[in-house]
């Protein structure tokens, strides 16, 4: 069964998003190098994205960008320092104990690692069920071994019942990852969180993976919160992404927009670097010098003006070092944001 | 003559099921100066040929058969003591995850100063410091950054000490495993760049290895793509990448496939193809072509025939049936 | 879409069914061979020794002949000073040298892998805490202890048993919440959270089973230390006055003139089997180790 690459929205949205992010705000105390006292690390700096129903939104940044980092305050794994996460109406970022436990069935994610995110010593079948376990879902363990064995199924994991019965540490990467996926839906969630679910995998088994992910989102309606480091594989699945950099939305629309017309000089530099298997492409790349900086020493305006080429280019405006600037509403299409002074800006 | 050239290399691993025959007749030739990428997926050899090289394999690897030549020499029927005079001087190594592979406890500086004078003797300790802030700025780094320790460096940085660690006797092949893997996009952008401009300004020979295609096609003369132990294809750049009149010109159909699994922002916006099935178990003897399982062009004699490599143009060569026909009279 | 199940992968090693399997892998090793035979020699002269042989304390010699007198055919090991047969002795010993250790150990490992693992995984005030109690215990001196705590309530099995337990634990304990730490950041420790998973259910189901190897191991190191530090206490005189141990055994054996004497066939036999005894627990205790652990075997 193929699944139709989905369109987006073109306008803007009277749909109520199911998971919205609201000034978030995630900071760790880090040890400094040089031995004295600890300073403040900024992962998340003030970060606003809406996911719809059934929609795919892809968070791309490479480390340091704080995208793993969102990805663990929408989960809940960590706590966030300043905002709201309000999921299905109700801010998730106060929930503790019962409370919290009582929406995990719908907020459901898909770890990175294939051979960590699994306990080697349980079986497939322990594995598939232990959210209805936990959740204290199905009547009976026969109803519950059941659903398991559904679960596996169009997981595209078969036969079954034979796989059921292996340790998850028999399994390879792909299969482990399956597996991981098949218990994430078993509760149905609406929210899925997938943090790099592919950049582990071998490259010839992306595909069915993706396919299965795009098939559980036709199939249950899921919103995915899809994180990755790779622009093309956010330009192919998803159907809105944010490139996030130290840890600021800097720009969010549409993939083809963000492809054919970046506007942020960041998101432009990382589309001009993506690889393809095509000879003539490197001449018009744009690689950038230095690296990310550290969350602790965030450069005051713009954030990404050290490094910005266009600041360079435009004989260094002090605005780029004073002011910093917000998302803005590019052209027509209002999917279409970023945070950049020189933006051509809707009237 | 090639600088190095592997023919017919076979490797395998000993373990308590049986033995793995990680390369099953592998050859390659690699030019002074050229810079040669090794492609394949887990489990596919590259690594282990990679190894072979410099004999740097295991203890419970073995090259049972096969010559890797250097200058014509062969290095596979050298002992350990002969095969240093080549480690690091003529041939060395940049390894994958640059973090376990430093001394943390040491400084960069002498890390990258030691294999200097360790290789010859006759060099004080400040024309070794010369050489390794020479070396440091030839890779991006700052001299005066000599004196810390690892942990002060970040990924990309520890990458580029690697790289002057290898450059450190002038070698004139280097072998990369996986450089850039664990890398962000910009930092592996920049490593690849500066990858070149050495193997230019050196004239060292490079084999890269990378499970990634796309990198590999953006930089290297020359691909060769491994398949469960063997070649499946090999040739210039231009030759097995891309396309010509919308259509592929990779020959092999698993280095078609594979292509199609990279999502390729030039083109249409469809969704990736993979590859259903996984590789073969390479403990146990193979028949006929190895990627038949999986391959949806497979004829007949795919199962119980294996291929040879088939020379299409001038050094392009894929190991597939269906290429019969396409022979050419050139010699690779 | 059928998938060919492919070899075992290179994962974290898990003994494939328990107990038996983990005695055959060190059967097949080579020194843990050695320490499973020295211990099954050890449980034979421990179990069945007394049954066979048993041992009367109050059957003393008749006469001053009979004292410290060399092996012949009716005592095997000789007398001891006060005329009785040491092979009986020996063996009644034995017994008592083995329940305290293990009875040592057990409340050792119970406190230590429970605090440890209660301080590792949830970390914080209460790992500050618990671990300011370790480094209490860790620090009380044996001796003192012993000697007070005989004064007090008097010397026996139970207090020495307790003394040596309490102890002990905090070795354990250290170890274990190592283990802990870092299992707790493990990527399927994260996944179960996500899940809904209270902690007890973490606890019990994810790092639980993974500690319990390195608790394993731990115990039957921990048992030969236990061993010894009977043997300490009592050879020094603070063992039980009515209980006849390997290291009391010793203790009467020097205090009696014995080892002046020459008297070998006393104070040899107890020293080897209390040596025989550490030296099982402690080759079994590492080969376990290797075998759950194989990155410690190296190439």
């Amino acid at each position: 069964m193929t699944s139709e690459l989905t369109q987006p929205e073109s306008k803007a949205d009277d749909r109520v998003p199911v998971l919205s992010i609201e000034d978030l705000f995630v900071e760790y105390k880090v040890k400094n190098p040089n031995g004295r006292g600890k300073s403040i690390a900024r992962a998340v700096d003030g970060v606003n994205l809406s996911l719809y129903p059934g929609e795919t939104l892809a968070i791309v940044g490479e480390s340091g960008s704080g995208k793993t980092s969102i990805a663990n305050a929408v989960m809940r794994l960590i706590d966030a320092s300043a905002g709201r996460i309000v999921f299905d109406g109700v801010d998730i970022v106060p929930l503790r104990g019962k409370d919290l436990r009582r929406i995990r069935p719908r907020l459901q994610m898909i770890f990175q690692d294939p051979f960590e995110s699994l306990d080697p010593r349980m079986t497939v079948m322990d594995t598939v069920v232990e959210p209805l376990v936990i959740n204290s879902i199905g009547a009976s363990e026969t109803e519950r071994r059941e659903l398991g064995l559904a679960a596996l199924e169009r997981a595209g994991l078969t036969p079954a019942d034979r796989i059921a019965r292996r340790y998850t540490h028999e399994l390879s990467g792909g299969q482990r990852q399956r597996v991981a996926i098949a218990a994430a839906m078993i509760l149905e969630p609406s929210v899925v969180v997938a943090d790099e679910p592919v950049s582990m995998l071998d490259v010839s088994l992306r595909a069915g993976i993706l396919r299965l992910m795009a098939d559980m989102r036709d199939r249950l309606g899921v919103a995915y919160l899809f994180i990755t480091h790779d622009l093309s594989l956010a330009w192919m699945f998803a159907d809105r992404i944010a490139v996030v950099y130290l840890g600021r939305v800097v720009e969010q629309g549409s993939p083809v927009e963000l492809i054919n017309n970046p506007q942020h000089p960041y998101t432009k530099a990382l589309v001009s670097v993506i690889p393809v298997p095509e000879t003539a492409a490197i001449a018009n790349r744009t690689v950038l010098t230095g690296e990310i900086p550290n969350p602790t020493a965030i450069p005051v305006g713009c954030r990404f003006h050290p490094r910005c080429p266009l600041y360079r280019e435009r004989g260094e405006p002090d605005t780029c070092r004073i002011d910093d600037p917000e998302l803005m509403q590019i052209g027509v299409e209002s999917v279409h944001q970023a945070a950049c002074h020189f933006v051509v800006k809707v009237q | 003559m090639s600088l190095l050239d592997v023919r017919d290399l076979r490797v395998s691993y000993g373990s308590p099921d049986g033995d793995v025959h990680a390369v099953d007749g592998v050859s390659l030739s690699i030019d002074a100066g050229e810079f040669v990428g090794l492609a394949g997926e887990s489990g596919c050899g590259k690594t282990t040929m990679a190894m072979a090289i410099p004999q740097l394999l295991p203890r419970n690897a073995r090259i049972s058969s096969g010559s890797v030549l250097f200058d014509g020499v062969d290095l596979s029927g050298l002992d350990e003591q002969a095969m240093r005079a080549y480690r690091w001087k003529d041939i060395s190594v940049v390894f994958q995850g640059a973090l376990n592979a430093l001394n943390p406890v040491q400084s960069v500086g002498s890390q990258i100063a030691e294999p200097i004078r360790v290789h010859d003797s006759s060099v004080s300790s400040a024309q070794a410091d010369d050489r390794m802030r020479e070396l440091l700025e030839a890779v991006g780094i700052p001299s005066r950054r000599a004196h810390d320790y690892p942990h002060q460096f970040s990924g990309g940085m520890r990458q580029r000490v690697m790289i002057a660690m290898a450059l450190a006797c002038r070698p004139r092949l280097v072998i990369a495993d996986e450089p850039i893997t664990a890398l962000d996009v910009m930092t592996q952008a920049q490593i690849i760049d500066l990858l070149q401009g050495l193997s230019e300004r050196y004239n060292l020979a490079m084999l890269l290895i990378s499970h990634d295609l796309s990198v590999l096609a953006q930089t290297c003369d020359r691909v060769a793509v491994m398949y469960a132990g063997k070649m499946a294809e090999t040739g210039p750049s231009q030759d097995v990448f891309g396309e010509s009149n919308g259509q592929a010109k990779a020959r092999h159909p698993y280095t078609q496939r594979l292509l199609r699994a990279y999502p390729n922002i030039h083109r249409e916006r469809v969704f990736i193809d993979g590859i259903p099935g996984s590789p073969p178990d390479l403990s146990r003897p193979q028949q006929g072509c190895r990627f038949e399982p999986r391959c949806d062009v497979a004829m007949g004699h795919c199962a119980s025939i294996e291929p040879e490599l088939i020379t299409l143009e001038s050094r392009h060569l894929a190991a597939c049936h269906l290429l019969e026909n396409d022979r050419s009279g050139v010699q690779s | 879409m059928t998938f060919e199940l492919s070899a075992n992968e290179e994962a974290t090693a898990v003994p494939a069914s328990g107990f038996l399997a983990m005695l055959r892998s060190i059967w097949a090793d080579r020194l843990g061979r050695i320490g499973l035979i020295l211990l099954l020699l050890t449980a034979v002269v421990a179990l069945l020794g007394p049954l066979v042989f048993p041992f009367n304390p109050a059957d003393v010699g008749v006469d001053s002949s009979t004292i410290l007198q060399p092996p012949s055919s009716a005592h095997w090991l000789g007398t001891d000073e006060l005329g009785r047969d040491v092979f009986r002795e020996f063996l009644a010993g034995a017994r008592i040298s083995l329940f305290v250790g293990i009875m040592a150990t057990l409340i050792s490992t119970i406190i230590g892998a429970g605090i440890g693992i209660a301080a590792g995984y949830f970390m914080g005030p209460l790992d500050t805490a618990l671990m300011s109690a370790t480094d209490f215990f860790l620090v009380i001196p044996a001796l003192p202890l012993m000697i007070a705590m005989g004064a007090i309530f008097g010397q026996n099995l139970l207090i020495i048993i307790l003394v040596i337990g309490l102890l002990s634990w905090p070795r354990t304990a250290r170890i274990i919440r190592s283990q802990t730490l870092s299992l707790r950041q493990r990527q399927y420790v994260s996944r179960a959270k996500s899940l809904g998973a209270s902690d007890a259910r973490i606890i019990r189901r994810n790092v639980a089973p993974h500690v319990m190897q390195l608790i394993v191991a731990n115990t039957i190191l921990v048992v030969a230390g236990c061993i010894l530090a009977e043997a300490t206490l009592s050879f020094i005189g603070l063992g039980d006055p009515d209980r006849i141990s390997w290291g009391s055994m010793l203790h009467f054996a020097f205090v009696s003139g014995a080892v002046g004497l020459g008297a070998w066939w006393y104070f040899l036999p107890p020293g080897l089997g209390i040596l025989v005894v550490v030296l099982g627990f402690t080759l079994v205790g590492h080969s376990f180790e290797r075998i759950a652990n194989p990155r410690l075997k190296g190439h």
